[in-house]
This record gives structure tokens, sequence and C-alpha cells, in this order.
């Protein structure tokens, strides 16, 4: 009778210790393994697109990662400052009717030529945020950031991001006040624990969300796409335009800056332009090679919404398109490092007459993309998570 | 008659065992190096200090272009055609990985004597789109000059008389004629090469000898011709019949590291 029940007690127990063991590992489960499942984001490549895409093997897109970093993007908070007058957003600076980019009328920065918030002026005028995700050649005027630098923390659009934060000529801040500051702030670490997997704000996770929101601004729809599409028809003007533009005894500005066969509308890649004879920028292509054939060599910049980026080069001599177009048609200046795509400038140009120069710049138009300018999904956000208005 | 149907069925038998017998052909490996050079010496980029047959000082800077549909062809007459890559290799000299291609093609293990490849990209391929991600994708020829890509683009600078410096591009592609007809440029080159191909390795090299793109049989001379020829049929023309004579190959066995 004894035993009997001594048989029930270890049984009982048994069964009771299992059941203990099954509900601490199902208690323990979601803490242990969170259910961490985050939605990739696929970009759409448009037909004639790069299908090679510059996206880092650490930092997969994904629409959480997408949705915080549009936020953290237009947050003046991001450069640690709580103050009006101190707070500073990639936003400030990157206005999406102006390409991402300043533009020649931004409020602030006058003429284009834009400054950190302690007042100096960034090295070279400002470079547009699109279609960045193609990019392979290198960031800046100079391509000083890319995967070919021996400086490690040099060579993405995360770096970027980080060196925005810290710069003296940008926000002059430190990366630990911002992460500090952005956790304290409620409805950050929700989000972040959607596109990370963890509440925890980490500056490389700020700067990995605002880097995969950067590579989101894609631009496929101009009046040049949709006439490639076959959808519209370009004008008399612009086709004169754009023969200009696509011939070698035109304007031959297709070499540097793409065209039908690159939709980019630039090549990505460095040439001096003739627009100097002395060269002595520290921050010049020959900054990054050391190859006297790249003094006074700069990125051929994009021509999609180029009307709206102004003032141009990397110095924003010009204030104009027309200015542009008249320094190609008669103001190169030849020295033994002008490249030799650029062939008519041991006679100073390539001698436009105003009519052509008037197609030239109609077919350049051609390649603004209000989709892009307007698209709600780069916009800012109408709140910020902590239900607070955008401050940039 | 049951001897007939024996008969029969051994006959069967070694017949398939015949047709079952095993290609004892060994395969190579294969691959390609891509040279240039000026007068026999390595082509030094951005060097003023080249003279062509014309007697133009010039300097090379930029050199891309387009070698396919390479084809082998051993001493037993087979052709070893590569596949591999679409059969399309972009070299640049601003690339130096560009300089050797190793196809996943393999070649049978025999004597070979000759090799030959189009110099750009055949018409049936050279169209618009084929290329989409850069580097390949910056050769693009404009459409309403034949589309495609080019098959060349040589840049540099050569001495005008006065000592002025003009900038040239050497850029070959389809030519553009009166009323809108377009002429397919490339060409086929075609070069001895005796070699046994070796088992393990074998490294087959394609030399330029620019010099040779401005000689025989047409004299090169910029201060006539003028810098650019992309919309000048007549003058890519004639470089294209120089360019029959600007290649060389030659053969060692050997790894690409």
């Amino acid at each position: 009778m004894k035993i009997r029940r001594i048989k029930k007690v270890v049984v009982l127990s048994a069964l009771l210790f299992c059941l203990a063991m099954l509900m601490q590992f199902s208690a323990c489960r979601p803490e242990d393994e969170p259910d961490f499942s985050p939605t990739p984001y696929i970009i759409k490549v448009p037909e004639f697109f790069p299908t090679q895409m510059n996206i880092p093997a650490d930092n997969p897109m994904t629409v959480e990662g997408v949705e915080l970093g549009r936020y953290l993007f237009y947050d003046g908070r991001v450069s640690g400052n709580t103050e009006p007058g101190k707070m500073m957003s990639c936003g400030t600076c990157h206005l999406q009717s102006r390409s991402f980019e300043c533009g020649i009328d931004h409020p602030r920065f006058t003429g284009g030529h834009t400054f950190g918030v302690t007042g100096i002026q960034t090295p070279h005028v400002m470079l547009p945020l699109i279609n960045l995700v193609w990019n392979e050649s290198g960031y800046f005027w100079s391509g000083v950031i890319s995967n070919n630098n021996r400086n490690i923390t040099q060579r993405t659009i995360e770096d970027i991001v980080r060196m925005g934060v810290v710069a003296p000529h940008e926000m002059a801040g430190d990366t630990n006040k911002t992460k500090v500051l952005i956790q304290s702030i409620p409805g950050y670490p929700e989000l972040f624990e959607k596109a990370f997997g963890s509440r925890t704000v980490t500056f490389k996770n700020i700067s990995k969300a605002v880097a995969q929101f950067i590579r989101t601004l894609t631009s496929s729809d101009a009046k040049f796409d949709k006439y490639m599409r076959g959808e519209v028809q370009l004008s008399i003007q612009e086709l004169n335009g754009y023969v200009l533009f696509m011939t070698e005894d035109g304007a031959d500005c297709f070499h540097c800056h793409g065209g039908s066969g690159n939709p980019l509308f630039t090549t990505n890649l460095f040439y001096n332009n003739g627009k100097d004879d002395v060269f002595n920028d520290p921050h010049d292509r020959f900054s990054v090679t050391g190859d006297s054939m790249d003094l006074g060599a700069y990125k051929a910049t994009t021509l999609r919404n180029i009307e709206l980026t102004g003032p141009y080069m990397h110095d924003g001599r010009f204030k104009t398109l027309g200015q542009v177009i008249d320094f190609y048609s008669q103001g190169i200046i030849w020295s033994p490092y002008v490249h030799p795509l650029m062939h008519h400038a041991y006679d100073g140009g390539i001698k436009l007459t105003p009519s052509e120069k008037a197609d030239l710049v109609a077919f350049i138009k051609t390649l603004r993309d209000e989709t892009f300018l307007t698209n709600p999904a780069y916009a800012a956000p109408a709140k910020l998570p902590d239900g607070s208005a955008v401050q940039y | 008659m049951k001897k007939l149907l024996s008969i029969i069925g051994l006959l069967c038998v070694m017949l398939l065992i015949a047709s079952c017998k095993k290609d004892e052909t060994k395969y190579a490996p294969v691959a390609f190096v891509f040279e240039h050079s000026v007068d026999g010496i390595s082509l030094q980029k951005g060097e003023m200090k080249y003279t062509n047959l014309a007697g133009n000082v010039y300097e090379v800077d930029e050199l891309q272009y387009f070698i396919s549909d390479i084809t082998l062809k051993s001493s037993s007459g087979k052709q070893v055609s590569v596949t591999s890559d679409s059969a399309i290799h972009y070299v640049d000299l601003a690339i130096p990985s560009s300089a050797y291609w190793t196809p996943s093609d393999r070649i049978p293990v025999e004597e070979y004597d000759s090799i030959s490849f189009i110099f750009g990209i055949s018409e049936s391929k050279n169209k618009t789109g084929l290329f989409v991600n850069p580097p390949q994708r910056d050769m693009f020829w404009p459409d309403m000059m034949g589309g495609g890509y080019h098959y060349m683009k040589m840049n540099g600078k050569w001495k005008a008389p006065g000592d002025i410096i003009k900038p040239f591009n050497f850029h070959l592609g389809i030519g553009m004629g009166e009323m809108g007809k377009f002429y397919q440029n490339f060409f086929r080159v075609t070069l001895p090469l005796k070699f046994d191909a070796n088992e393990v390795s074998n490294r087959v090299y394609i030399v330029m000898n620019i010099e040779k793109w401005f000689q025989s049989p047409n004299l090169w001379d910029w201060n006539v011709i003028g810098g650019q020829i992309m919309q000048n049929q007549a003058a890519m023309h004639k470089a294209c019949e120089n360019g029959a004579h600007v290649f060389g190959a030659r053969h060692d066995a050997g790894f690409i590291d």
C-alpha cells in the first residue's frame, strides 16, 4: 500500500516536472528567440536600369528599416540636439522638391552653399540623393566614399550618415549623444525592434536605417523615360537637343552623362572638364587616386532633375543651366589634365549656336521627374514617431 | 534458328558495348590574358612619348574594348569556341582584373594551330540593352547611330603642328552612312597559335600592338583625319582595315594567379 503511494507520488512528480519544464520552455521562447522577421523591401528595376545594386550584405533592405530610416532622415534630433536652432537632419539640406539637394533658392543656404550647425561651409556644393543604389563608383564629388577605400569607415552610405552627424561642417554632433536621444524618444524603440530585432538603439542601426531609406530614392519616370517607353513624344526642339546630346559632332554629352543606353544619366565616373588650369583643391579625384591625370577631376553628376539642382559644378560657380551650357560652348580652359573626351577643349568648347543651346536645354529639361519629386513615400512624414511635428 | 538468334544477340551486345565506350578525350582549362604594347614595349598610359608612322606624337589615356567569339582551331581541324559570359569579354586599362579572363569552358587536350576572335561584337549580339551594368554599359553606342556598344574606345592626345595638344577619341563601332544606312565594322581576327594544350592549365596571351592601328594599310595622321571618328564611317573603315594587323597571340602553360 505504501509502495503504491510512493509510486503514485513519483509519477505525479515526474508529470508535474515535465509540465513545469514545458511551461518554462514556452515562456522563455519569446525572449530567447524573438520572432524577428522583417519584410524584404524589393527595389523594382526599371527597364535598362542596372540589375547590380550597391547594397551592403550586412544591411539588407526591409520595409521596416526603410520606414524607420524615413523618420530618422527627417528628424532634426538625429543631430543630438533638441534646441530649435541647433537641430539638423538630412532633410534640412536634402529637399525632395530639389531632387534631395538644397537647390539654389533654399531659404537658409543662400545661393545653394550649405553650412553646418556651427556655420562652417561644406567643402563643395551638394550632390543630389537620387538613384544612389545604382552608384558603384564612389560617393561625393571625388568618389572618396567607396568600397575601394582602405579606410573601412569610409565606404558606404551608412558611413556618410555617420560622417554627416559628426562633421563640423554638418551636424557637428557625436554619435553617442544622438543614440541616447533617439532611444529616449517614444515610438523609436518599437520601430528599431521591428527593423532590427532589438529595442536598444545603436548608432550603427540609425545609419543602416537612413541608408536604406536613401537607397529607395529612385527616379525613372521623367518625360524622357516615358519617351523611351513609347508613352509620349518629344517636341521637335527636345529631339534636336537629344541629337546634340547624343552625337560626337554635336555637344557630345553622352560619353560622360549617359543617355538611352545608360538611363542614370551619369557614368558616375570622374573627369577634368576644363574649368581651371590651376588645381589646388584637396578634395578632387586626384586626392583619392594620386594619379596626376585626375587633377581637377570630379564626378559627372546625374542630369536627372538637373534644372532643380543648381548651383552647378563642384564649387557652384554657375547659377543656371544656361551658364553651364555657355561654359561647354565657349568657356573651356585648356590644360594638360583636361579629359580627352573634352575634345573641343583646345578651341574653347563645342561652339553651339543660340538655338542649339536652347534645344539642348529643352532636352535636358525632359529629365525632370515629377513622380520622384512628389512621391509621398519619399516625403517627410506627417508626424514623427512620438507624435511631434517634423522640425528640420 | 536458335544459333542465328544467339549470333544476333551477341552482335547486339557487342554493338551496345561499343556504343557505350567512354569518350577518352581529356579536357583542360584555358585562360586569356590581354596585353597592350607600343613598339614592343608595354603601354604606359598618360605618357606623351609615342610616335606613329605619320609622325604624330601621342599618348594613350584610356583603352576599353570588347573581344568576342574566341575560337581555337586544333591541328586535326576541330574548332573549340569559348561560350561562357555570352562569349564576350570587356577589357579596360583602368580595371586591371579585366586583363584576365578565365572562362568556364575547357578545351580538348590536343595540338592547336590557330586562334580567331571578333574584335568588337557581332551584329547578332550587338544590341542596345545587352549590358545594363557598368563598366560594359558605359560602352553604349547611340541608337541614332546604330545602337549597341562601342567596339573600342581609345582616348588620348596628340601633338598637332605648333605643339598644340589635341584630344583624340579613337572610337570604333557601327558606322553611319547616308540615308540611314548602318555599317557593321566589327571584324574577325585569325592568328597562328601553335601549341600542345597542357592538361593542367593553359594561358593564351592576346596582345594589342597599338602602333599598328596607325600603320597599314592606311597611314593614320590625326592632323588629316581629325581626332573624332564616330561619325566618320570612312575613317572607321580605315581603322578597322588596320585592325586586322594589330593583334598577336602566344601560349604558355600556367595559371592566372
